[in-house]
């Protein structure tokens, strides 16, 4: 199961992840095991419809212990929290641990971009984040996942057999045999695990 | 911030608030009633703005005509006028011009609160003379009050943002000249208007005096002025009477006062150094070479 | 985090570009620059960044060429209409008591948004009276900018965000369509003028009653947001106001107590 995880000496720091169609629920029972005081940041890109987008935070604050806000430009990234990238931005960490957004082109033809974020948190965390890929119907996040596991992170992806909508995991099983391949369950375990480090 | 941080305006929506901004800024408190002219031929408008801007330290003289504006200049020192362009006896451009050439006590800052669009000749002609101009509106009485506040508590490091448009754009401070305040002594009310921007530019403070007399007055008014521009040419008292008179009183001996002089003349020059100027400079002004003075003669900073 | 090998070509690549051609781009935001580094890397057939580098140091053309890829052109007109609905009446209300006006586009791009602004000032009667200062650091898009000509299809795509920016009449007053671009009215460009300024290394040009900045400091990190935000503050009159793009913010910046927010949720703010 977790045996890449039993091996790491490199505490998490931060957490990505990416996900599409069926994407909100898998997320919410996933983020929902976190207790109020979970200190590591969260940060998540999910495709949706322009107008939906822009209430991810506030449809998620009612289900959640942690707090969630909407990512704003240069924002630093604080422990503990849930951040969700606005609507037709793309959201980048930066070395500095801070967010920046922009507007280049879609990836995938989404924007914000699993890609993106996977990469650029890759390059400000390395070993040190862990990336997860769930339900979707893209192939975006299946590189950005391979980035992040070339860079030293720790990688998951939900079991297809599972997932609302198989392709984006698959995708990413296909593309760099990720670390760890979980139901929901086992995500859920993984995460409350990490703190734990 | 010109005169160092003495913290930030939080959002001054009410008057007082806006009082005890500039207030605070200012450091001190000058004369406790302040004197506003309206000038508006439309009585429900004029009864709108003294509505406007009425207040307990506020005294407002409202008049109808041009020819009254004088007259009560003549006699009245004013803080502020507020003036309307159409009026029955003379264009506002004509009234402006007049206060101009005419022995008023003090020509105060003007804001311009007109009904009318104007072109851009007519809008730089006012601005020769008038320090704002607001165009009524749904918005302007809010403006009006901002622009009447702001110059009752006179904070001239604001005022100053308006005159940028007419000179070279990029601000410099000039460590010598910032904070440092400046008495400008002129009648001509474009000399004051270009020479207080040029100063301005740099960070100096200005105070504005249309002659000797004002000058001296100034001078036992204000106490921390640390030079003074001194034209020669001036009616009621001209420079060099003022700065032989100022140079009498005990109080003004390390105050450097430099000469605005028109004349080139070795003989003229030394004239002003025997009355008592520091130095003197021709007009017309070269920028450059005023700005070298004021840094040769600009006293070292003591009190900081 | 350790600087890695492509971290240093892309700290050179800047530092050439600066000495070589005087465009400042060292303190752009490093995720954003560097995939676009790397796009452009791809795209022009080097091996690796240091090689774009010496074709762009011995190169003007590659330089030029290199920029089309560093500046972002994503831009449409009446982007968020809200903003532009808060514009027209938070804003105007104000601006319609200047006799005259100074309002400065900055990163103007293309000129969507430029035109965008012409067409609203005009709506409210305030163009006339305008002068718009459009600036921008890519010569090319100021061209663009300038010829006014969109892709017939996009510009009909934007008649929704005018309507919903509170419109007054149609889009399609403002072009003449010919062949797939539409042209937009001579008379929407009389008052503005273009020109090449950079937010990095120049100065203010000019006293404004309003600037609008938008989604063009996302791609700046802190430190040359606040310079960009200071030569905001410096070039706005008393009391002018600035717009930024949706996801932006000064509160993060010391020019937070400088301004107030005068419609937030839109990212209009007034100088204090």
């Amino acid at each position: 199961m977790n045996s890449s995880q039993k091996n790491r000496s490199q505490p998490i720091e931060a957490i990505v992840i990416g996900a599409s169609a069926g994407g909100v629920q898998a997320l919410l029972r996933l983020l929902q095991i976190l207790p109020t005081g979970f200190h590591l940041p969260v940060i998540a890109v999910l495709h949706l419809p322009k107008a939906q987008e822009s209430h991810l935070a506030e449809v998620f604050r009612l289900h959640v212990k942690m707090p969630v806000s909407q990512v704003q430009d240069k924002q630093r990234i604080a422990p503990g929290q849930i951040y969700f990238a606005p609507p037709d931005y793309h959201l980048s960490v930066e070395r500095d641990r801070s967010f920046s957004l922009s507007c280049e082109e879609p990836v995938h033809y989404s924007r914000p971009a699993i890609d993106i974020l996977l990469s650029s948190a890759a390059d400000a965390y390395g070993p040190a984040l862990a990336a997860m890929l769930l339900t979707g119907a893209s192939h975006d996040g299946a590189e950005g996942l391979a980035y992040v596991k070339a860079a030293g992170g720790l990688t998951f992806v939900q079991d297809p057999a599972e997932a609302e909508s198989a392709t984006m995991p698959q995708a990413a099983i296909d593309r760099c045999q990720p670390d760890n391949v979980l139901n929901l369950q086992g995500l859920q375990a993984a995460l409350l695990a990490m703190e734990n480090h | 911030m010109q005169m160092g941080a003495v913290g930030y305006a939080l959002k001054p929506t009410t008057r007082e608030r806006l009082k005890q901004v500039f207030e605070k800024l200012e450091g001190k408190f000058t004369q406790a009633v302040k004197k506003v002219l309206l000038v508006e031929d439309d009585a429900l408008q004029r009864e709108s703005v003294v509505h406007l801007i009425d207040d307990e330290d506020i005294e407002i003289t409202a008049v109808e005509s041009g020819q009254e504006a004088i007259d009560m200049l003549c006699t009245t020192i004013f803080d502020c006028m507020i003036m309307d362009l159409k009026l029955p006896d003379m264009q506002g451009s004509e009234l402006l011009e007049r206060m101009s050439r005419e022995p008023i006590c003090c020509f105060p800052p003007v804001i311009v609160y007109t009904g009318r669009n104007l072109t851009r000749d007519e809008e730089q002609e006012l601005l020769k003379y008038s320090r704002t101009i607001i165009i009524k509106g749904a918005r302007s009485p809010e403006r009006l009050l901002d622009e009447v506040t702001l110059f009752l508590h006179k904070v001239e490091s604001q005022l100053s943002s308006e005159r940028q448009s007419m000179l070279a754009s990029v601000r410099s401070r000039d460590k010598v000249l910032d904070g440092r305040r400046v008495l400008l002594v002129d009648d001509d009310v474009r000399n004051i208007f270009a020479l207080t921007g040029v100063l301005e530019q740099k960070g100096a403070l200005v105070e504005v005096a249309r002659d000797g007399l004002e000058a001296i007055a100034k001078l036992d008014e204000i106490h921390d002025i640390d030079l003074v521009l001194m034209d020669v040419m001036m009616p009621v008292m001209d420079g060099l009477e003022a700065t032989r008179r100022i140079r009498a009183d005990g109080r003004f001996n390390k105050l450097p006062i430099i000469a605005l002089t028109a004349k080139a003349m070795r003989d003229d020059q030394e004239q002003c150094l025997n009355a008592g100027a520091s130095d003197y400079l021709a007009k017309p002004i070269d920028i450059d070479r005023l700005y070298s003075l004021l840094r040769v003669w600009m006293p070292s900073l003591e009190r900081l | 985090m350790e600087t890695g090998s492509i971290e240093i070509e892309l700290e050179l690549l800047m530092q050439a570009i600066y000495l070589k051609y005087s465009y400042d781009f060292r303190n752009y935001a490093g995720a954003s620059l560097k995939r676009r580094v790397l796009h452009a890397q791809q795209e022009m057939g080097c091996s690796s960044i240091s090689a774009l580098q010496a074709k762009v140091v011995h190169d003007p053309n590659a330089f030029t060429a290199l920029l089309q890829f560093l500046t972002v052109p994503t831009t449409e007109m009446f982007r968020d209409p809200a903003y532009f609905l808060a514009l027209r009446e938070q804003v105007i209300p104000f601006l319609k008591t200047y006799p005259s006006l100074k309002i400065w586009v900055a990163g103007c791009s293309t000129g969507e948004e430029l035109y965008s602004m012409a067409i609203l000032l005009h709506e409210e009667g305030l163009l006339e009276r305008s002068i718009i200062y459009a600036t921008d650091i890519n010569p090319k898009s100021l061209e663009l900018a300038r010829k006014g000509i969109f892709a017939l299809e996009r510009v009909r795509s934007y008649g929704a965000n005018y309507r919903a920016a509170g419109g007054t009449g149609s889009l399609t007053d403002y072009y003449t369509a010919a062949y797939e671009g539409a042209l937009f009215n001579r008379e929407l460009c009389e008052n503005i003028t273009f020109a090449d300024h950079s937010l990095a290394t120049d100065s203010v040009f000019a006293e404004t009653h309003l600037v609008c900045c938008r989604n063009v400091m996302i791609y700046f990190n802190r430190e040359l947001q606040e310079r960009a935000l200071g030569l905001f503050y410096e070039s706005l009159c008393r009391r002018g106001f600035l717009g930024l793009g949706s996801k932006e913010t000064i509160e993060f910046s010391p020019y937070a107590n400088r301004f107030e927010a005068l419609v937030r949720a839109q990212r209009i703010y007034r100088k204090i």
